[in-house]
C-alpha cells in the first residue's frame, strides 16, 4: 500500500521539483511556452517579433486585420517579408502592425489557409481575407507526444477532424468513425443504449489475443466510446510501426490518438448542438406469419410420427383472431420492441483565450431510449481544458472531465430477452388485461422479463489531468502531466418475484418455478483507478536548411481494479429493493481485485533537410509488471524515411504533380494484452465445498502458469505514396504494409487429461499484409457561398494469416473457428455440404451420413475422407474442412458532401465487399425445438409435396443431425450501407453568429444478400440487443 | 542564494533519478486474491483445503439425475447439439461436448488429487494423523473418478502424478486400472486410513465408502469374489442400514442417514442447483430427463393385477419416482394427456415432456417449492440398498446361491414404505440373475447405475426403437395405450458400449487412441 501511495507522492513531487526549474533560469530568451499547445508547429513559432527591423529604405508601417472567409479574425497569423527576416504575427484580434519598406510584397499565411502575397504600394492599411487550404500537407497532425505538420510526418497515419465526427448524430463516437479512414475496421454489434459493443481494428487482426488498437484521450488510455464527439478536436490513427513505436508495447494492434478541444484565442463564443431522433430495429430477422408458423410446428412433429401441437381449430382461430385469451399466438416482437425509439442529445460548449489563458468548457447530455422496451441510458459528460500562462514560458495546464453515466433496464438483459423471444412457444397470453403473465414453463415469458424488475448501471468517471509545458530556451522545452483517472459503477439487477402467473393452458393461477419464483437483488461496485505520469523534453531547431527534432521521455501507468459484489432473494416485496429487506439464508457475496503496472522510456529523433529529404527513429523500453522477473523489460525501434519528390528540381517545373511524396518505414511493436499473472502458477481460493451444510473452504490450481512468458513483438513495414494533383485539390493516398507478429501469447490447448486450464506460451506467429487507398476530391473553393462539393473514397484490404504454430496445431479455439498453420486466425470449419437430400438417388451417392437417421429432407454432409462416417474433425482425420473465414475483405468507404448558398448535404456509404458469417442457434432450428422460425425458413423448408425445391432442410421436431457445423448454413455478409445522410440548412439572419437546422439519418438503407440478420452481427447464436437505425433532426447554433 | 538553488537542484535531480530508474521496483505485482505456490504446502491448512478442492470435482446432478435418460428407461429432452440428447438416440460423436465435459471434469480431479499426493509431504508442521487421513482421501476420491473414468472410456490414461503442459500420456489398458484402483483401496482399507464415520464433516470419505467402492470397481469388472467380500465387509461393519422411507430417501429429510455410504454434497450458500430443472413444468420445472415405458414395465406388483388399472398394487417405488396422470403434484394433480389442461401436457413446450412422464425422485416440494433455485438436495452416489444388491449379485454370478442371496435381495424390496412381497426361495441362478437385475433398474432408477449396468451386462440393445411414454387409457379407443412422440433410437453394439475419447483430447494427445468404430 505504501509502495502505491509513494509513486502518486512521487510524481507529485516531480511535477512540483519541475516547476521550480523555472525559478532557477529566469531569464533565458523569451519564448511562448503556450504555443506549444497551440497547433502551430515550432518551426515557425514568430519568436521574430522582438527582432529589430532593418531600416533599407524608406519605410511604412502597415497596419490591418486578417480574419478568414467568414470574417472572424484569426489571430497568431504571420506577416512576412520574403527574403527577409522581417515579420510579425497578428493578435488575439487578428490585428498586426509591422514597419516595412514602401515597394514591398508582403505574404499572409497561416497554417490550414492558402497563403496570400499582397503588394503594398501606398496602402498603410491591409485587411486580409485568407481562404482555407484544401491541401492537407499544411495540416498539424497529432502524433505521439507531440505534433507534426503532415508534409513532415512519414509513417502511416490517418486523421479525422473533430468537426467530421460532430456533425454525426451519434452517441457513440466509434460508431463515427466507422469508415471513415483506410485501414481501420469498426464493427458494430449491437448493444444496449450505452451499452453498444465495437469491435475496432487496425489492419487486421495481428494477434491471437485481444487485438485492440491502443486509444489515448489526451494520452491516457480510455475507451473510445464513452468520448463525447462534440468535444473532440481531432483523431489520429497511428498505423504503421514508425508512428506508433512511441508508444512501444502497447501498439501493435495501431494507435488511435483523441485531442480533446481546448480554448480558442478570442472572445468567448457558445455553440449549442442537439438532435432529437427516433430509433427502430434494423434488420432484425422477420417472422413468418402465425398460421404459417403453427403449421410448420405440426409439420415438424408429423415427420417424425408425433401428433401436431395446433388443432385446425386453432389454427382457425388465430388466424381469424377470435378469443385471443383462449387460442393465443403470442407476438413477442410487439411485446417487447420500443417502436420509434426516442433519442437526443445537447451539448453546450464555450470557449475563450486571452492574454493569461485559454479555456474549453463544455457539458453534454444525451439521452437514448432502448429499441427493447424500458431501456435507457442518460450521459452527463462535463469538460474543462484550460491553459494558464503563468509565465511567458510556463503555461500550466489542466484538463478535467466528470462523467455520470446511468443506464436503466428490466431485471433481464437485452441478451436473454431476445433469447426468450428466439426460443419461446407463442401458444401463449404475453399479458393479461389484469396485468399478469403466463408463466411459459417456469420461466422465459419474453414481455414479463422485458416488464418486471429492475437494472441500473450507474457510473461516475473523473478524468484529472494536471500537466504543464515549459520553455526553457528556443530549442528545448519540457511538458509533462500527472493524470488520475477513475472509473466507478454501481450495478443493481432487481428481479421481481411473481406470484400471481398463470397456466398458459387454463389461465389459472400456478405455483412460479424458475426465475419468477423469488425477487432477488444483486448488487456490484466496481473501481478502476489509474494514475499515470509522463514527463518529456522536446528539441526543436533548424539550422539553415537543416531541421532536427527529438523528444526523451518517461511515462509510468498503474492500474487498480475492485470488485465486490452481494445478493440476497425473497424479499419482503418486489417494491422494497434494499439489500437489507432480502432474506439472509441465500446471500452471497464476493470479490474481486487485481493491478498492472507499465513502466517505459522513450525516445524520438526526426531530421529533415530542406523539406525534401526526412528521417525519423523512436525508440521506447518498457517494463510490465505482467511477465516474471528476467522477461519484463522489451525494447522497440522503429525507422522511417520520407521523400518529397515534387520539391526535387527536376519536377517541380512539373504541372501534373502539386504533390508527389514516397515514404518507407520499419518498426517493431510490443504487445502484452494477456490476463494478468499468468506467469505465476497460484492456488485458486475460490473452490470450496460444503460438509453437513456446513460450507468449507477449498483450493486448486485451476490454470498452469508460465514463468517463460514474454512480449509478442510485431516487426512491420510499410511504404506509403502521397500525390497531389491541381493545387492538392485530388489527393491521393497509397499504403502498402506487411506486418508480422512473433512470440505470439496463446493458450494453445494441452491435452485434457492435465488436467488444468491451458497456460499462455509464446508459441505463434501470424502476418497480416495489405494495402490501402484514400482518394479525396476538395472542389474549387467558392467563396461566394456557390456550389462547392468534395468527394472521399477509402478502400483497403488485409489478408491475414497464422505462419507459425511451432508445428503443432490445428487448434480449434470454439466450435466454429480453427488455428492452423497458413491459414487465417478466423478460419472457420465446417462439414462440407452439397444441399439436401431430395431423392434415393442422392442417399446413393451420399450413403454416409453423420447418425442413422438421416433421411431425405436432411442436410447431406461430404465423406470427404472416404471412411464411409461423418466425423467432425479436421481433414484427413475427419470430415470437416476449412470453409472459409470471417474476416472482412475489401472494406471501404464513400464519402460525398456539398454546399449551395446555405444548403449542405452530406452522405456516407461503407461497405465490406467480401464477408462470411457461420449461423448457429435458433434461426436454424425454428420448429425443431419449438424456436422463432424466420420467414426464410417458411419459404424455403424442405417438403417432398409441399415444397420439393426448398433450400433448407425439412423440419423435424428434435432434430440435431441438420444443425451441425458446415458450409450449408454460411452466410454470405458483405453488403453496403448507407451510413448517413444529412440535409442542413443554415439560416440567414442577424441575431446569433451561425444557425443550422439539418435532418438526418443513421443506417437507413442496406444492401446485403442475408436477409436473417443485420450484415454486422456477430457470430452465434443470434442472442444480442439487436442493430437499431436513426433518423433524426438537429440545430447547431453559435453565439 | 545561488548555493541554496544549486541544492535544490541536485537534490531534486536524484529525487528525479530515483523515481525513473529504480527499474524493477512496483513491477512485481502478485495477485491478491490468489496464493503462490511458492508459499504453499507450508501449513496444515494448505492439505485441508487443496484436499476440499478435489470433492468439487464429484459427479452431481448430471452423472445421477441425467444420465439415465441415456439407458433404457428414461429418455433426455432434445436441445442443441452435443449434449446427452444425442447419446441417448445413438446419435453421438466424439465432439460430443456432453461426454467431453465429464472426461474433463475426472481428469481435474484426478489433477487435483495427484497435486495433494505429490506435496504433502512437505508439510512439516501439523497433526500428522490428520494429514494422513487427508491423504487417504485423496486417494480415495482418485479411485473413484479412475472407477468411473474407466467404465466408461475402457482403457484411460493412468495419471498418478501432477503432469507438465508438454506431456502426453496414453491409455492404459482397463484391467490394470481397475488392478490399481483396487489395491489403492486395499491399502486404505487395510490401513484403516480412513475413519468410519464424521461428527461434523459428514460426507467427507470413510472406510465403509471404500470399500462400497471396492466392491463397485469389482463388480463392474466381474471379479464377483472381491465385490462379494468388499459388499460383506460392508454389511459387517454393521453401521449401514436402509433408510426406512424410500420417497424421502432422495429428499432434505434422507440426507447424512444411516443408508447413505457416499455422496456428492450441496448446501445453500455453497453450491446449489435448480431443484426443479429435470422435474415437471407445472412446478416450474424443465423436464431435462423423464422415466418412459420401459421403466414402467420393470415395476411388480405387490397385489394383483387390475386389468383396468395397471397402477393399482404397482410397486410402490414407481410411485415414488414418477410423476403419472392423476398424481397430486404441487398443489394440484399432474396431468400430461394431450388435451390435459396443464402446462404438463405432453410436448406442449420446451419444458415439457416429450412422452408424458415426469422425474418425481429428487424433488422435495415442500422445501423447494418456495425458491427452486437453490435446490441442494445431496446426490446420493453409494448407499447401501447398493451394497446389498451387489452382494446378492455376485453371490448368484459366483453360483453361491443361499439364504443370504434371498435376504439381501429382500431387505430390499421389504422397505417399510416399499413393502413388496419377498423372493421366494428355490429359484435358479438364471432366475435370480432375472431378479436381481429387474431390482437394481427400479430400486435405482435415475441415481446414475443404469448405464454401468447396462453396459456390463451387454444389454445396451434393450433401448433400440421406438420411445414410449406415459400409458394411459384412450378414452376414445378404450385400450391402454403409451405415449410416443416417434422418436427412435439406436444402439451399435460394436461402439457404444463405450464412450468416444473426446475429440478435443485426440487432437492434441498424440499417445492417445480412440475406442473402436468412432
Amino acid at each position: 500500500m505504501k509502495k502505491r501511495l509513494l509513486s502518486g507522492y512521487l510524481s507529485i513531487k516531480i511535477l512540483i521539483f519541475l516547476m521550480a526549474i523555472q525559478l532557477f533560469y529566469p531569464n533565458i530568451h523569451k519564448g511562448h511556452a503556450h504555443a506549444l499547445y497551440e497547433e502551430v508547429p515550432t518551426s515557425i513559432k514568430s519568436s521574430e517579433r522582438n527582432t529589430p527591423t532593418l531600416n533599407l529604405m524608406a519605410d511604412v508601417t502597415v497596419t490591418g486585420t486578417v480574419t478568414d472567409q467568414n470574417g472572424e479574425p484569426i489571430p497568431g497569423a504571420t506577416i512576412s517579408l520574403p527574403g527577409t527576416t522581417i515579420g510579425t504575427a497578428t493578435d488575439l484580434d487578428g490585428k498586426y502592425s509591422l514597419t516595412v519598406p514602401e515597394t514591398a510584397e508582403l505574404v499572409f499565411s497561416f497554417i490550414g489557409f492558402e497563403s496570400q502575397r499582397i503588394k503594398i504600394g501606398d496602402r498603410s492599411i491591409i485587411n486580409v481575407s485568407l481562404l482555407e487550404s484544401t491541401s492537407s500537407l499544411d495540416e498539424v497532425v497529432v502524433v505521439g507526444f507531440g505534433t507534426q505538420k503532415r508534409a513532415n510526418v512519414t509513417g502511416a497515419v490517418s486523421t479525422v477532424s473533430g468537426e467530421d465526427l460532430a456533425r454525426r448524430p451519434v452517441t457513440n463516437t466509434a460508431s463515427a468513425l466507422q469508415g471513415t479512414t483506410p485501414g481501420l475496421s469498426i464493427q458494430n454489434n449491437g448493444g444496449a443504449p450505452g451499452a453498444e459493443s465495437t469491435s475496432i481494428r487496425i489492419r487486421g487482426v495481428g494477434t491471437l489475443n485481444n487485438s485492440n488498437p491502443l486509444i489515448l484521450v489526451d494520452g491516457v488510455e480510455q475507451s473510445l466510446s464513452t468520448v463525447e464527439p462534440n468535444n473532440i478536436a481531432s483523431i489520429t490513427v497511428l498505423k504503421d510501426a514508425a508512428s506508433s513505436a512511441i508508444y512501444g508495447s502497447r501498439a501493435a494492434n495501431g494507435v488511435i490518438l483523441v485531442t480533446t478541444k481546448r480554448g480558442e484565442d478570442g472572445a468567448v463564443k457558445i455553440t449549442y448542438n442537439n438532435f432529437v431522433g427516433w430509433q427502430n430495429p434494423n434488420f432484425f430477422p422477420e417472422p413468418t406469419d402465425p398460421v404459417t408458423w403453427m403449421r410448420l410446428e405440426n409439420e415438424a412433429q408429423a415427420n417424425v410420427g408425433a401428433n401436431p401441437t395446433y388443432s385446425e381449430t386453432y389454427i382457425e382461430n388465430v388466424a381469424a383472431g377470435t378469443n385471443p385469451l383462449q387460442y393465443p399466438f403470442a407476438d413477442y416482437e410487439g411485446g417487447i420492441f420500443n417502436r420509434n425509439a426516442l433519442q437526443q442529445r445537447h451539448s453546450v460548449s464555450l470557449s475563450s483565450g486571452g492574454k493569461s489563458g485559454r479555456i474549453f468548457a463544455s457539458v453534454n447530455y444525451s439521452d437514448t431510449d432502448g429499441i427493447l422496451q424500458n431501456f435507457n441510458n442518460k450521459q452527463v459528460t462535463m469538460r474543462i481544458n484550460s491553459d494558464m500562462y503563468a509565465t511567458d514560458k510556463l503555461t500550466i495546464k489542466t484538463n478535467l472531465m466528470y462523467r455520470n453515466r446511468g443506464f436503466s433496464g428490466p431485471g433481464f438483459t437485452g441478451q436473454r430477452i431476445t433469447q426468450a423471444l428466439l426460443h419461446i412457444n407463442r401458444n401463449i397470453v404475453m399479458e393479461y388485461p389484469d396485468g399478469t403473465y403466463d408463466l411459459v414453463s417456469g420461466q422465459w415469458n419474453a414481455r414479463a422479463m422485458a416488464q418486471e424488475g429492475e437494472t441500473s448501471n450507474i457510473s461516475d468517471d473523473v478524468f484529472g489531468q494536471l500537466g504543464f509545458a515549459y520553455t526553457i530556451n528556443e530549442a528545448l522545452s519540457l511538458e509533462g502531466n500527472v493524470t488520475l483517472n477513475t472509473e466507478s459503477t454501481d450495478g443493481f439487477v432487481f428481479q421481481n418475484s411473481l406470484a400471481g402467473m398463470r397456466n398458459y393452458l387454463t389461465g389459472d393461477l400456478v405455483n412460479v418455478g424458475g426465475w419468477f419464483a423469488t425477487s432477488k437483488l444483486s448488487e456490484s461496485q466496481m473501481n478502476q483507478r489509474e494514475l499515470s505520469q509522463r514527463l518529456y523534453l522536446n528539441y526543436d531547431q533548424t539550422f539553415d536548411k537543416h531541421s532536427i527534432q527529438g523528444t526523451v521521455g518517461y511515462e509510468e501507468i498503474y492500474n487498480r481494479y475492485k470488485q465486490i459484489s452481494a445478493s440476497r432473494d425473497n424479499f419482503y416485496s418486489n417494491d422494497l429493493r434494499d439489500i437489507n429487506a432480502g432474506d439472509i439464508q441465500n446471500q452471497t457475496t464476493s470479490g474481486y481485485s487485481q493491478e498492472w503496472r507499465l513502466r517505459s522510456f522513450f525516445g524520438r529523433a526526426n531530421y529533415s533537410f530542406d523539406d525534401k529529404y526526412m528521417f525519423q527513429a523512436n525508440v521506447r523500453y518498457d517494463g510490465s509488471s505482467r511477465f516474471g522477473e528476467g522477461k519484463r523489460w522489451g525494447v522497440f525501434p522503429s525507422f522511417s524515411a520520407g521523400w518529397r519528390i515534387s520539391e526535387e528540381d527536376f519536377l517541380k517545373d512539373e504541372d501534373l504533380f502539386s504533390n508527389l511524396r514516397l515514404r518507407g518505414s520499419w518498426g517493431q511493436l510490443g504487445n502484452q494484452r494477456i490476463g494478468l499473472y499468468r506467469y505465476l502458477n497460484t492456488y485458486n481460493l475460490n473452490n470450496g465445498y460444503q460438509f453437513n451444510n456446513n460450507l468449507v473452504p477449498g483450493t486448486a490450481i485451476t490454470r498452469a502458469g508460465n514463468p517463460d512468458i514474454t512480449w509478442e513483438t510485431t516487426t512491420m513495414s510499410n511504404v506509403g505514396l502521397d500525390m497531389g494533383f491541381m493545387d492538392d485539390r485530388i489527393e491521393v493516398i497509397a499504403e502498402y504494409f506487411y506486418k508480422y507478429t512473433d512470440d505470439i501469447l496463446i493458450e494453445l490447448p494441452i491435452p485434457r487429461t492435465i488436467g488444468y486450464n491451458a497456460p499462455v506460451q509464446n508459441a505463434a506467429a501470424v502476418s497480416n499484409k495489405g494495402w490501402e487507398l484514400a482518394i479525396n476530391y476538395h472542389g474549387t473553393p467558392a467563396p461566394d457561398n456557390g456550389f462547392q462539393y468534395s468527394v472521399g473514397l477509402n478502400f483497403s484490404d488485409v489478408v491475414n494469416k497464422i505462419e507459425d504454430l511451432k508445428g503443432t496445431g490445428p487448434f480449434f479455439p470454439d466450435k466454429f473457428t480453427v488455428w492452423t498453420e497458413g491459414e487465417s486466425i478466423n478460419s472457420l470449419r465446417g462439414l462440407k455440404s452439397p444441399g439436401i437430400y431430395k431423392s434415393q438417388a442422392d442417399l446413393d451417392k451420399y450413403p454416409a451420413t453423420i447418425f442413422p437417421t438421416v433421411t431425405i429432407g436432411d442436410v447431406i454432409y461430404e465423406d470427404l475422407n472416404g471412411d464411409g462416417v461423418i466425423s467432425q474433425s479436421l481433414y484427413p482425420a475427419g470430415d470437416q474442412y476449412i470453409m472459409g473465414n470471417e474476416d472482412p475483405r475489401y472494406e471501404f468507404g464513400v464519402r460525398f458532401s456539398a454546399s449551395y448558398k446555405g444548403f449542405d448535404f452530406s452522405m456516407f456509404w461503407q461497405g465490406v465487399l467480401r464477408q462470411q458469417h457461420s449461423l448457429d442457434g435458433a434461426l436454424m432450428e425454428g420448429p425443431n425445438y419449438t424456436n422463432f422460425i424466420p420467414l426464410t425458413m417458411a419459404r424455403e423448408a424442405y417438403h417432398p409435396e409441399r415444397n420439393p425445391n426448398g433450400t433448407w432442410p425439412m423440419v423435424r421436431s428434435g432434430n440435431s443431425a441438420n444443425l451441425m457445423e458446415s458450409d450449408f448454413w454460411l452466410q454470405n455478409t458483405s453488403y453496403l450501407r448507407l451510413k448517413n445522410f444529412q440535409l442542413g440548412y443554415t439560416i440567414p439572419q442577424n441575431l446569433v453568429a451561425n444557425l443550422r437546422v439539418y435532418i438526418s439519418g443513421e443506417n437507413m438503407l442496406t444492401f446485403t444478400e442475408t436477409e436473417l440478420f443485420d450484415p454486422e452481427t456477430p457470430r452465434g447464436r443470434s442472442q444480442f440487443f439487436p442493430h437499431s437505425k436513426l433518423f433524426s433532426g438537429g440545430i447547431n447554433v453559435r453565439f | 542564494m545561488k548555493l541554496i538553488n544549486k541544492t535544490i537542484k541536485y537534490i531534486g535531480l536524484s529525487y528525479l533519478a530515483f523515481g525513473m530508474f529504480s527499474c524493477d521496483q512496483g513491477l512485481d505485482l502478485i495477485p491478491p486474491g490468489e496464493v503462490s505456490e511458492l508459499i504453499y504446502w507450508q501449513q496444515e491448512k494448505d492439505a485441508n483445503l487443496a484436499v476440499n478442492g478435489i470433492y468439487t470435482e464429484l459427479d452431481g446432478q448430471t452423472m445421477v439425475k441425467e444420465l439415465d435418460g441415456a439407458t433404457d428407461i428414461g429418455f433426455r429432452a432434445p436441445s442443441g447439439p452435443g449434449s446427452l440428447h444425442d447419446v441417448s438416440m445413438g446419435s453421438f460423436d466424439p465432439v460430443n461436448g456432453a461426454i467431453g465435459s465429464q472426461w474433463d471434469r475426472y481428469y481435474r480431479g484426478i489433477q487435483r488429487a495427484n497435486n495433494v499426493l505429490a506435496n504433502i509431504d512437505r508439510i512439516e508442521q501439523g497433526d500428522q494423523e490428520l494429514l494422513a487421513r487427508y491423504k487417504a482421501e485423496a486417494r480415495f476420491l482418485r479411485a473413484f473418478f479412475y472407477t468411473q473414468l474407466s467404465s466408461l472410456w475402457g482403457d484411460v490414461p493412468l495419471i498418478l502424478v501432477p503432469l507438465e503442459i508438454t506431456d502426453q500420456i496414453g491409455r492404459t489398458a482397463k484391467s490394470e486400472v481397475v488392478d490399481f484402483v483396487i489395491a489403492e483401496l486395499d491399502q486404505i482399507i487395510q490401513g484403516n486410513q480412513l475413519p468410519m464415520s464424521y461428527s461434523q464433516e459428514v460426507g467427507r470419505a470413510t472406510l465403509g465408502a471404500a470399500m462400497a467402492l471396492k466392491a463397485r470397481v469389482a463388480i463392474r469388472n466381474e471379479r464377483y469374489t472381491i465385490a462379494r467380500d468388499a459388499s460383506m465387509a460392508v454389511m459387517d461393519l454393521g453401521i449401514y442400514e436402509l433408510y426406512p422411507d424410500y420417497g424421502k430417501l432422495f429428499n432434505y429429510a434422507g440426507q447424512n442417514s444411516s443408508e447413505v455410504i457416499f455422496d456428492r454434497q450441496y448446501a445453500v450458500g455453497g453450491d446449489t442447483y435448480n431443484a426443479f430443472s429435470y422435474a415437471a413444468a407445472s412446478i416450474g420445472g424443465g423436464s431435462v430427463v423423464e422415466p418412459v415405458h420401459n421403466l414402467f414395465l420393470k415395476y411388480g406388483y405387490k397385489g394383483p393385477q387390475n386389468p383396468n388399472d395397471p397402477f393399482e398394487n404397482i410397486d410402490p417405488r414407481w410411485n415414488f419416482t414418477t410423476y403419472y396422470t392423476g398424481q397430486p403434484i404441487g398443489t394440484s394433480n399432474f396431468n400430461s394427456l394431450p388435451d390435459s389442461p396443464t402446462a404438463d401436457r405432453v410436448r406442449s413446450s420446451e419444458f415439457s415432456t416429450v412422452n408424458g412422464y415426469n422425474l418425481k425422485k429428487w424433488v422435495d416440494f415442500e422445501a423447494d417449492g418456495a425458491n427452486p433455485n437453490t435446490g441442494a438436495i445431496n446426490m446420493i452416489l453409494i448407499r447401501y440398498a447398493d451394497v446389498l444388491l451387489m452382494y446378492a449379485e455376485s453371490k448368484i454370478e459366483l453360483n453361491e446361491i443361499d439364504d443370504s442371496v434371498y435376504d439381501a435381495i429382500n431387505m430390499v424390496r421389504e422397505r417399510p414404505t416399499v413393502e413388496m412381497p419377498p423372493i421366494a426361495s428355490g429359484k435358479s441362478q438364471e432366475e435370480l440373475r432375472a431378479i436381481i437385475r429387474d431390482e437394481r433398474a427400479v430400486e435405482f432408477a435415475f441415481e446414475g447405475l443404469r448405464l454401468f449396468d447396462m453396459n456390463r451386462w451387454k444389454i445396451g440393445e434393450d433401448k433400440i426403437g421406438t420411445v414410449e411414454g406415459l400409458y394411459y387409457l384412450n378414452t376414445t379407443s378404450g385400450e391402454w395405450e403409451t405415449i410416443t412422440s416417434g422418436l427412435t433410437r439406436t444402439f451399435r453394439p460394436d461402439r457404444d458400449y463405450l464412450w468416444p475419447i473426446p475429440q478435443a483430447e485426440i487432437d492434441i494427445n498424440d499417445n492417445i487412441t480412440q475406442n473402436p468404430n468412432y
